[in-house]
Parts: structure tokens; C-alpha cells; sequence
């Protein structure tokens, strides 16, 4: 799953295409949504570059969460173009992570390990993503600048965005998984 | 809390859906430990370019409209809990924001911080937007004791709905301590009839 407009109810599947059309009354956010974000109705968003990925928020930045990440990229590499940030989700959940060795799986991934916090998933220090620029998020919420003026969201699960960190556009996991 | 009876004004049309608590005011402006000054950068994304100057296409920048009503698409206030989002809009000078549906949170928000969010059927909404935007000037009456929203120009009324508690505090300007200390001899005349209680 993942989102293509600017709030959480505007998702898809991963190898879906942006509706072609909406519910009767909602027209205008809708138009508004797609032109913020850059897309087009009916358009996939499979091979779509990404600019930066962050894995963070109270909701997605669970233990669990960071296993299932440092699980899949572990002896693999963040695409070079691919800003990788990782936020875990409490200082509870950073403590758990350098225990188990998790924190140097990602590092040596090419992640980078911030301090527990908002961070990108509200904007409100400096982790914010560029005017303009895409990023794969584990928060939930993607309303316009949400991280950051201009920022661009696409929202997923925290394995799609490690998936989308290592091969630096969307792909479909379905492929990736069997 | 100011008190609030009867409203007659202008009123200000912004025909989105989903309008949500990002927009009326990004998180990077609420660092602030009081109520005040949130107005100047309510829809700040919306009302400015990034190095500060008016964008002219926004409706608040817009010199045809004013008034202290808003008039906002249908789920207004959806979006992360911030209180912040009605004080803003009241610290801009609204009294009174009319939707065809408010998300939960914003509309308790609104309530506590002397808003009135004012709800109509859809098709009220249109007809509002389409009023205002050819007239600028069309005046709206705002009526809490009678819980109407009346449009002179079409000579017609519309009732709103209200939580019986909430009204009582908006026409008293009493906010949820003012209410519960104004009730200060009710509850001890209860004491005294339990005293086993107490």
C-alpha cells in the first residue's frame, strides 16, 4: 500500500494506478492533491524516483518495525541518490535497537540514525524534506507540508520504505518478497 | 471566553474539501505558550509565497472579501489533533466557520475556544458559496439563541444544531471552569443534602 495524494485516506495498492476519478463533492481537493504532488489520474507510481526515505513517527518506528528493516537490508546498500533517514519511534525502542545490533546493520547500510523524536513526520526542528522533493514516509500523515513546505509525501509500511531506500524508486515488493 | 449572541457580516468563501489542520496552520508555527498571534499565519502555506509575500489568487488576500465568517468544504478541520488550528482562526478574527461537515476534534476545539462551527446540509453550502462569490457583500445573521443561520437576501432561515451545554457556554462566554465554578452553589446544595457523602 501506499499513498498518492495529500491525506492518509488517498492510498492504493503498490502496483495500482491513481484513480481516474473521486467521489462526487471532492473534486477540488482532489485536483488540488494530484497537482501538489505531481502526478496524474490513472498514472502508476511503479519506477518513480525517490528523494528521501524516512522510517520514523510514534506509529511505524516500532522495534518490530526496525527488525523488519534491518532484516531486509542487511549486506545491502541505500541507492546513492536516496536521503535514508531512521528515527526510532521512542528512546525505549533506540536502546532495544543498539542492543540487538541493529543500529549498525543500518548504519552500515548507509541509513542514517537520528534521535528519537517527531522529526520529519511533523517538521518542526530541522528534519525537514526540500520543496518539491519525494519522500517515502512510515508516519501517517502526508497533508501538504506536513514534512516541510512543499514537501512531497508518499506513505508506506516501514519494509516497503526500506525496499524503496535500497533500489531508489518504487517498486513492487510483491516481487521482491517471493 | 467573549460571549457570543447574534453575528451579522460578511463572509469569507474557500471552497475545499478536507480542509485540514496543516493548512490553517503548519506545525513549524506553533512553538508559542499562549493563545495569541496565531492569526498571522493561519493558511500560511496558502496565503504566502515562501519568502513572504501575499500569493494574490488566495481568498484571504483577496480585497473583495472579509467579514468574520468563514466558509469552508465539506470535513473541515480533518488532520492531526491541534487546538491551535481554532485559536488561530479566531486570533485572525473569525467567530464563526460554516462547513457542510466538521471532523470531531477541530469542532470540540472550535467550541472551547469560542468559535461557533456552524454545520448546513451540502446543499446549503453550494448555494452559500455560489452567493458569495458573485456578491461579495451578501450579509449572513448568525442567530445562537435561536440556532439559525438566515441569508436576508433570499429571505430564508436555516437551523443549526448545537450540544445544549455548548450553547449555554458560547452565550455566557463561559469556558468548562467558568461553567463548573457558576455552578459552585448548585453543587453545595447537593453536598449539604448527602452530608454522609462529603
Amino acid at each position: 500500500m501506499i499513498t498518492y495524494g495529500t491525506n492518509p485516506g488517498m492510498g492504493m495498492a503498490l502496483n495500482g494506478n491513481i484513480p481516474l476519478q473521486v467521489l462526487e463533492g471532492e473534486a477540488v481537493s482532489f485536483d488540488k492533491s494530484l497537482q501538489y504532488m505531481g502526478f496524474a489520474p490513472g498514472e502508476s507510481l511503479l519506477g518513480k524516483q525517490i528523494d528521501y526515505v524516512f522510517i520514523g513517527s510514534c506509529t511505524n518506528s516500532r522495534i518490530e518495525d526496525l527488525r523488519a528493516v534491518a532484516a531486509y537490508v542487511k549486506g545491502k546498500h541505500k541507492a546513492a541518490h536516496v536521503e535514508a533517514i531512521i528515527v526510532p519511534g521512542s528512546k525505549l525502542v533506540e536502546k532495544q535497537a543498539i542492543a540487538e545490533g541493529l543500529d549498525q546493520v543500518l548504519t552500515a547500510a548507509g541509513f542514517e540514525l537520528r534521535e528519537p523524536g517527531c522529526s520529519a513526520c511533523l517538521a518542526m526542528n530541522d528534519d525537514k524534506i526540500p520543496a518539491g522533493a519525494y519522500c517515502v514516509s512510515t508516519s501517517n500523515r502526508n497533508f501538504e507540508g506536513r514534512q516541510g513546505p512543499g514537501a512531497r509525501t508518499l506513505l508506506a509500511s516501514p519494509l516497503v520504505a526500506a525496499i524503496t531506500a535500497v533500489e531508489g524508486h518504487i517498486v513492487d515488493i510483491t516481487e521482491y518478497l517471493n | 471566553m467573549e460571549k457570543f449572541q447574534t453575528l451579522r457580516s460578511k463572509a469569507v468563501p474557500l471552497p475545499i474539501e478536507n480542509i485540514d489542520t496543516d493548512q490553517i496552520i503548519p506545525a513549524r508555527f506553533l512553538k508559542a505558550t499562549t493563545r495569541e498571534g496565531f492569526g498571522a499565519n493561519l493558511f500560511s502555506d496558502w496565503r504566502y509565497t515562501s519568502d513572504g509575500q501575499p500569493k494574490p489568487g488566495f481568498v484571504l488576500n483577496d480585497a473583495r472579501y472579509g467579514g468574520q465568517i468563514l466558509l469552508g468544504g465539506k470535513n473541515f478541520g480533518c488532520g492531526s489533533s491541534r487546538e491551535h488550528a481554532a485559536w488561530a482562526l479566531y486570533d485572525a478574527g473569525f467567530k464563526v466557520v460554516i462547513s457542510s461537515y466538521f471532523a470531531d476534534i477541530f469542532k470540540g476545539n472550535a467550541l472551547n475556544t469560542g468559535l461557533l462551527p456552524l454545520q448546513v446540509s451540502d446543499e446549503v453550502l453550494q448555494r452559500l458559496f455560489k452567493q458569495v462569490e458573485l456578491d461579495p457583500q451578501t450579509q449572513l445573521i448568525v442567530d445562537l439563541p435561536t440556532q439559525t443561520l438566515t441569508v436576508p437576501l433570499w429571505e430564508e432561515s436555516f437551523g443549526f444544531e448545537l450540544d445544549p451545554y455548548k450553547k449555554e457556554c458560547l452565550i455566557n462566554g463561559y469556558d468548562d471552569i467558568d461553567f463548573l465554578i457558576n455552578q459552585k452553589a448548585a453543587i453545595a446544595a447537593y453536598e449539604q443534602q448527602r452530608p454522609w457523602a462529603y
